[in-house]
């Protein structure tokens, strides 16, 4: 098992700082964060991260792998019981009519860092608003064989099922934890920013988020 | 011939061609520059060191030994009467090829001295000589096995000559003794942490001399679900402890294996195409590319299968090495999410872990993804397959953070099932990747009898192992995959058979559970996961009474000295009363007949176990016992003409498996399979 310690030097300068205010910020609120919603599994939005990179990445998460430049880092508290990492089919999380990649389990805490793609506003920040967003569970199902089309009717049915978008306060909460939005090179960029946020927030993932940080090769 | 008639044949030889003791039968052409180098003339190969049996045949003539294991040799004075009364100096020789004795014939005993040993009529029960009792060394430094000759020295001068008898001597050794596997190799280990970016990270380990250790092969570990590609510490120090690149990389297993396999492609080009920056470059010219070998874990063991299957459809294209530089793959508890068309190994030698309390992968017939024999009944070349009862899927990890998955009676700690699997994996690998068959015995022989000492001995480790050669490397008597008619074996000959209801067809439980039950005779059987697999064997079972299952061999297959083993493979019915009516290995007898009328009756204990059975797992429906558990049982041939030495091994007839009291257990039910002559 690695520590963190003899990783953090690899890091870049724009991350250093953004890493550094981004966990002071969620170490200060995590415990303001408790959860107050319990409306379904997909329990809080506990921290909302805007970023774009400057070199698109891919979202392997669905059967049409598309590209994005943007999008947000989110901290979801769920329950534990959805998150329980298996190797036959597990619930697949949504944000709307997307796949979201679970970065971490969160198997013991709840906490599940994830990348939720997004368009991108011209010159701008992620296009989606997530006061508008929908978390949700769907059914157990390999994330890489969802297409978009199944991903929408998913949607219509959670909605169907009483699936809402958090309170617009909760949102602006989380957004408010997350910060400013990121500029980013590249997507390895936003995978050290998650690697600290793991390591906050879910810390039985500990060695996912030194994983994550393993200095990288130049 | 009497060796004293040998000598004075020797003696007038010498006078009359005036010819040296080492005379020239040929001369090796090694390099342009090398000397010309005659080979010592007149030498007796035959196998000489084994291990003494409790029973008939009372000794196996075997090629490996683990240190500490008693060392023995033995003669048979029937097949060579020319022995009796005769006494001679034998010994125990670091291993030389042809030209190495011929360059240096000089009898160097690495025991101290030889010993002079009488031989005496009686055959081999009565010429079993020790040769050590486990005092001799097997370590070699980095690869596995000190290779041993055994030689009797016929005029007694010291000296390989003209005459002599001798166990190796060739290409390969008598004897290979085992350095104990389970121990870390010779080499300092240095291991690395690093990142190539997204899904690029890597944990490295090398041995810390690699600039001077020449080309390494490549171990490249997929990890799975839930884990962590720094899980697997105890892979990756202890083959590179033994002269191996280990490289453990951050797996995509969550959005499904075709994405896990996206990783190892990628993670696999990364590693090839950066080793000038990798490890301040310390792997540059010291990787040999072109001996890559994939293990994956779970979803990541199916993605390895996946991942080759894409090289081998060109779907995927790498642009560091190519489909030829993977010389095996080895899947830890894959599942199968994606089926015969994907998932499939085809001609890559492969192998296969399998632990018995996997409560992910857990095998159960109502699982199909979840049951692990299906890729490696789909790989067409070399394969093998290791199952553990009490291993849990996270056991195979080395990570106490993450969960055991484990279920059933008599589990495995995490540190057992890591001991067993590095135990196992050295000799897996040499021979796999390396080509080096000093251990490859530990592939097939049986657990019971042969494994490294410091391996886990606890009455909770049991152990099955199956292993199939190349196409090359057998002839089929009966795999059931044609002929549906259980009269007629796949190779054409009849079958005649009273065993009690016997049946044959696919090797998949027809419902979803493990519950017995008569309308299923297929019932724990998972090795077929869809309509396009297609691995078929027999059931059958007895009770109380002799019975038996003869396969006649048509005339292809009668003359067997071209081949070193009969081999089969065999399980027992899990659940099935004639199973639970008595826990514990199952036994019968094996039968070869001659066209004279000759025959001769091994049972397959004499080895060493017999039919293991099942893992006493319950859940799955009802009853106790988990999946039927295959193992590979070998009989070497020349052992069947040495029980009766009136058989006529290049005119065999028939093959004739017995069973009941008078021939084993008094009682079972049994899958039966792939029944071949095989060369090791």
């Amino acid at each position: 098992m690695k520590t963190l310690s003899s990783f953090s030097f690899a890091l870049g300068a724009t991350a250093l700082v953004a890493i550094g205010s981004l966990a002071l910020r969620a170490a200060e609120e995590r415990a303001a964060t408790s959860v107050e919603r319990q409306v379904g599994p997909v329990r809080a939005l506990v921290l909302a991260q805007p970023f774009v990179l400057e070199r698109p990445a891919v979202h392997t998460w669905r059967t049409e792998q598309p590209t994005f430049d943007a999008g947000y880092l989110v901290v979801l508290e769920v329950d534990p019981a959805y998150v329980q990492p298996r190797q036959t089919e597990e619930p697949v999380l949504y944000a709307g009519a997307e796949t979201l990649e679970r970065v971490n389990h969160g198997a013991t805490s709840g906490r599940v860092v994830c990348v939720l793609p997004s368009a991108r506003v011209s010159g701008g920040g992620p296009a989606l608003d997530l006061s508008q967003t929908t978390f949700f569970f769907g059914p157990e199902a390999l994330p890489e064989r969802i297409r978009a089309t199944d991903a929408q009717h998913e949607l219509e049915r959670a909605v169907r099922s009483g699936a809402r978008p958090f309170p617009r306060d909760e949102v602006a909460a989380a957004l408010a934890r997350g910060g400013p939005l990121l500029r980013l090179g590249s997507r390895d960029d936003l995978d050290e920013i998650a690697g600290v946020m793991i390591l906050d927030q879910a810390p039985e993932d500990q060695d996912v988020g030194t994983g994550l940080l393993a200095p990288r090769v130049r | 011939m009497h060796p004293a008639l040998l000598r004075a044949a020797l003696a007038v030889a010498l006078l009359v061609q005036v010819l040296p003791a080492q005379s020239i039968v040929s001369t090796q052409p090694a390099g342009p520059n090398a000397p010309s180098v005659r080979r010592i003339a007149g030498l007796t190969r035959l196998d000489l060191a084994g291990r003494s049996l409790a029973v008939s045949p009372q000794f196996e003539f075997v090629q490996s030994f683990f240190e500490g294991d008693e060392l023995a040799a033995a003669l048979d004075t029937n097949a060579h009467p020319e022995w009796v009364g005769v006494s001679a100096n034998v010994y125990v020789c670091e291993h030389k090829d042809e030209i190495g004795w011929a360059m240096s014939p000089a009898l160097v005993d690495v025991r101290g001295s030889f010993q002079t040993v009488a031989f005496v009529a009686g055959g081999v029960p009565s010429n079993r000589i020790t040769l050590d009792s486990g005092f001799l060394s097997g370590f070699v430094g980095g690869g596995l096995g000190r290779g041993l000759d055994v030689v009797i020295d016929t005029d007694g001068d010291g000296n390989l000559s003209f005459g002599d008898w001798i166990d190796g001597g060739a290409a390969e050794p008598g004897l290979w003794l085992l350095y104990p596997t389970a121990l870390q190799g010779p080499y300092l280990v240095t291991e690395v942490l690093y990142s190539g970016g997204n899904f690029l990270g890597q944990d490295l380990y090398y041995p810390s001399n690699i600039a001077s250790l020449g080309e390494l092969p490549l171990v490249v570990v997929s990890h799975g679900n839930g884990h962590n590609y720094q899980w697997y510490d105890h892979i990756g120090f202890h083959l590179a402890s033994y002269g191996y690149v280990v490289m453990s990389h951050q797996n995509n297993t969550v959005p499904g294996v075709v994405q896990a396999s996206t990783t190892t492609l990628t993670n696999t080009n990364y590693l090839l195409g950066n080793l000038t920056t990798i490890a301040g470059g310390a792997l540059l010219g010291h990787l040999d590319r072109h001996r890559i070998a994939w293990i994956g874990h779970s979803r990541g063991g199916e993605g390895v299968a996946i991942a080759y299957d894409r090289l081998f459809d060109g779907t995927y294209t790498p642009t560091n090495f190519s489909i030829s530089d993977i010389v095996f793959v080895s899947s830890i508890a894959p599942t199968d999410f994606q089926g015969t068309n994907v998932a499939n190994p085809h001609g890559v030698p492969y192998h296969l872990w399998t632990g018995g309390a996997d409560s992910d992968v857990n095998g159960c017939a109502d699982c199909n993804l979840c049951q692990t024999f299906h890729l490696h009944e789909r790989a067409t070349g070399p394969r093998s397959s290791i199952s553990l009862h009490g291993a849990g899927h996270g056991a195979f990890h080395n990570s106490n953070s993450g969960g055991l998955f484990a279920a059933g009676p008599c589990q495995l700690t995490r540190g057992d099932v890591n001991l067993l699997m590095k135990t196992y994996l050295l000799p897996l690998m040499e021979w796999y990747v390396k080509g080096n068959p000093a251990g490859r015995e530990c592939l097939w022989r049986q657990w019971e009898s042969f494994h490294s000492p410091g391996a886990p001995s606890s009455p909770c480790v049991v152990i099955d192992l199956m292993h199939r050669e190349p196409a090359a490397g057998r002839l089929v008597i009966d795999d059931f995959e044609t002929n549906a008619d259980l009269a007629l074996s796949s190779s054409g000959g009849s079958v005649t058979y009273d065993v009690d209801n016997a049946a044959a067809g696919l090797l998949d439980d027809a419902t979803t559970s493990f519950t017995t039950s008569a309308a299923d005779p297929m019932n724990g059987m998972t090795f077929s996961g869809s309509a396009s697999d297609t691995t078929r064997g027999m059931v059958f079972d007895w009770n109380g009474v002799d019975r038996q299952i003869a396969f006649a061999l048509v005339p292809g297959l009668s003359n067997t000295t071209a081949w070193d083993h009969l081999s089969l493979r065999a399980c027992q019915a899990t659940r099935h009363p004639l199973t639970t009516a008595v826990l514990g290995d199952l036994d019968f007898t094996v039968r070869l007949r001659d066209a004279q009328g000759a025959s001769a009756s091994i049972r397959i204990s004499a080895y060493g176990g017999g039919i293991e059975e099942p893992y006493q797992r319950t859940d799955c429906g009802t009853g106790a016992g988990w999946a039927n558990e295959w193992e590979t049982v070998r009989i070497p041939l020349a052992d069947f003409a040495r029980v009766a030495g009136s058989l006529d091994r290049t005119q065999i007839v028939g093959v004739d498996l017995l069973f009941g009291p008078s021939h084993g257990s008094a009682q079972g039910r049994l899958g039966l399979d792939d029944l071949e002559f095989v060369r090791d």
